[in-house]
């Protein structure tokens, strides 16, 4: 009797174990997430110094420095602050070979960075690992060889792959951006990183070049070359300075923007005239006029899909915002704010488009929704602000603000307004474009 | 008698140890998710500029070599040695997650630190938190919830609710995040009861993709994320 009852328990035992270890019928595991204010969450990463040595500009320091501001600009992360914690705690797991997932967490951190360096006289080497400390595990590895000199690109390139790993979109870091600087005397083509280091001339016409525009692969620079009174856009390219004049129509032949297959170019030409906008081949052949009227039409950019462009129109009498397909055809007034609204860009997500808007007398970047026209003003103060160009995120713009008499170029993320200085020193910093 | 008892005493006890683990009938008393709040920390982001350019110095081309990027194996990591001062075993699969711990932590700051002494605290006091609702026990990957929660709000354009003319309305939108990061099936599971309101937290989230791939060692291929999207009158 007994022992009956003590088998039937057993039994109730084991088959309940056997129900236990049976998967719960294929729910997939579910998360609630809450959110309020415009505030959003940011994943909180610890960077201690990276370990290892050498010649050529790179040290642990401005590895650190590098990789920090690009995660943090990415908008996505916050960098633990307290670096002196940092380094104990770093310097604790030297000691012991190990990493103490533990105190990393206690320093606030979700994620850490680990990596070491080598920076030889004929190569930088870098390799970083990912940590998820919550999990103890490791989420990716990464090893980045280059030349000494592009030291910070590396760093670049690795911070572009922790924000494409971890939030899914793609990292701007190792962007470039194109300008105009008189920084020589003449008005002349020069690029830099993203983040405003390794300026660099591209044009040496000793004239006057303006309005620099990529084409895809950021191989080469379309732009627009003053030659005495006439105008004509040119191509150069990036690496080895070479030059290639596009269209030398009568007139007018200014404000080139690439498409985003690159085979095709818009810009403004007067050759009929007034001022229209024009859709030639990438090589300057077969120019096709798209706009038709007695006003000024200016300004043309792409939309990211190839099939519209959005451009600058005085046919309301002051100069808005007009977006149109590019095989011609009837315009749509974007913007209606305001007497006096230029230099239109759209945004490589397609849903909005920056322009410059004179507000009180000053010079401000706005955003136009293409599809609900909702404007958004981005900028404040009495800088006159200009030219804004996105970054391949949607997220960063970089226009030109004109302070005392001297123009720099500024970096903004639509959602946190926080502008970032990146350039200084003699001369203006002009009519910037960002990589593609 | 006697004997009989303690059999009725053991096969109780089993049943009371077994129930709980059968997946069948614990089900009938599963309410829904585990929503516990917490205080996920935001520290702010004071970014270190880049160094100021040299002096117009016109500089030098350097021809650039690519940057070769490769896949580097993790290292292996040996277990953290026994520390000077005792440390906490490492976190297990089902321990409490980084969100728990962080809430745990502000509570403790909370109750043994005056306001006026925050600045001295060891740990960066947070400048700013906010309020997230995590049933985080099946998926323990708190940046990757950070990430999602921190996509969805910088993408919604929150209408407002003074324009309304309601004190707070909320509105529960429910998707799924493929292995891959791309998402399907957004729902609105419980309307606010305001279309605009409705639809912009439906493009919120829609905006929002694609979210990271799921993490390696999560081993379903999708993820049901509910979010409460909430607007108030200030």
């Amino acid at each position: 009797m007994s022992k009956t009852l003590f088998r039937a328990t057993i039994a109730i035992i084991l088959a309940a174990a056997v129900m236990a270890a049976t998967p719960r019928h294929a729910a997939a595991p579910e998360v609630r997430l809450s959110i309020q204010k415009g505030f959003g969450e940011k994943v909180i990463v610890s960077i201690p110094l990276f370990v290892g040595s050498g010649t050529g500009g790179a040290d642990a320091a401005g590895i650190r420095d590098v990789l920090s501001f690009d995660l943090a600009n990415s908008g996505y992360f916050s960098i633990t602050e307290n670096v002196e914690f940092v380094d104990e705690t770093e310097e604790d797991d030297r000691r012991s070979g190990g990493i103490d997932f533990q105190e990393w967490l206690a320093l606030g951190a979700e994620i850490l960075v680990k990596g070491t360096f080598e920076a030889g006289l004929s190569e930088f080497v870098l390799e970083a690992t990912v940590y998820d400390l919550a999990q103890g595990k490791g989420i990716f590895a990464r090893r980045y060889t280059g030349a000494p000199a592009d030291w910070r690109r590396a760093v670049h390139r690795l911070s572009d792959d922790i924000v494409n790993r971890l939030t899914g979109e793609t990292g701007i870091a190792d962007s470039r951006i194109a300008f105009v600087s008189n920084a020589t005397g003449s008005k002349e083509i020069y690029v830099m990183d993203y983040d405003g280091e390794n300026r660099k001339r591209i044009t040496r016409d000793s004239q006057i070049a303006m309005y620099p525009a990529w084409f895809p692969g950021n191989e080469r620079i379309a732009y627009t070359r003053y030659r005495g009174a006439r105008q004509e856009v040119y191509a150069v390219g990036v690496e080895s300075g070479g030059t290639a004049r596009l269209t030398s129509f009568p007139g007018l032949n200014a404000f080139p923007d690439v498409s985003p297959r690159g085979n095709e170019i818009l810009m403004t030409l007067s050759r009929d005239g007034n001022p229209e906008i024009y859709r030639v081949g990438s090589d300057g052949s077969s120019p096709r006029r798209l706009t038709f009227g007695r006003s000024t039409e200016s300004s043309p950019c792409w939309s990211p899909d190839g099939r519209r462009t959005a451009f600058v129109s005085d046919r309301a009498g002051t100069p808005q915002i007009y977006v149109m397909s590019v095989s011609g055809g009837t315009c749509e007034r974007l913007t209606f704010k305001g007497y006096y609204n230029t230099s239109p860009d759209w945004s490589p997500r397609g849903d909005l488009i920056a322009y410059t808007s004179k507000i009180e007398g000053v010079f401000q970047i706005c955003t136009v929704d293409v599809e609900t026209k909702e404007v958004v003003r981005l900028t404040t103060g009495p800088a006159q602000k200009e030219d804004p160009t996105w970054a391949s995120d949607g997220r960063h713009l970089v226009y030109s603000s004109k302070t005392g008499g001297k123009s720099d170029l500024y970096m903004i993320d639509i959602y946190e307004l926080d502008p970032i200085k990146l350039t200084s020193g003699a001369g203006d910093y002009l009519s910037p474009a960002w990589s593609k | 008698m006697g004997r009989v008892l303690a059999i009725s005493a053991i096969v109780h006890v089993a049943l009371l140890v077994v129930v709980p683990l059968v997946p069948g009938l614990a089900r009938d008393y599963d309410l829904g998710l585990d929503v516990y709040a917490v205080e996920l920390v935001d520290i702010p982001a004071e970014v270190t500029a880049p160094a100021e350019p040299e002096q117009e110095a016109a500089p030098e081309p350097v021809e650039p070599e690519p940057v070769v990027e490769e896949e580097a194996e993790i290292p292996e990591e040996p277990p953290p040695k026994p520390r000077r001062v005792a440390v906490k075993p490492p976190p297990a699969r089902s321990e409490p997650t980084l969100a728990d711990r962080l809430a745990e932590r502000m509570r403790e700051q909370d109750a043994s630190r005056p306001q006026s002494e925050r600045e001295e605290t060891p740990v960066t006091p947070p400048a700013q938190t906010s309020r997230a609702t995590v049933a985080a026990s099946r998926f323990p990957y708190g940046w990757y919830l950070s990430v999602v929660q921190g996509k969805v709000s910088s993408n919604w354009d929150q209408p407002s609710a003074r324009l309304i003319g309601e004190d707070a309305l909320t509105v529960v939108v429910s998707f799924r995040i493929r292995r891959n990061g791309s998402v399907e099936a957004i729902a609105v599971r419980r309307s606010s009861g305001r279309s605009t309101v409705d639809q912009s937290a439906a493009k919120a989230v829609s905006e929002s993709a694609p979210f990271p791939p799921l993490p390696d060692d999560y081993l379903e291929d999708r993820l049901d994320v509910t979010i409460d999207f909430t607007i108030t009158r200030d």
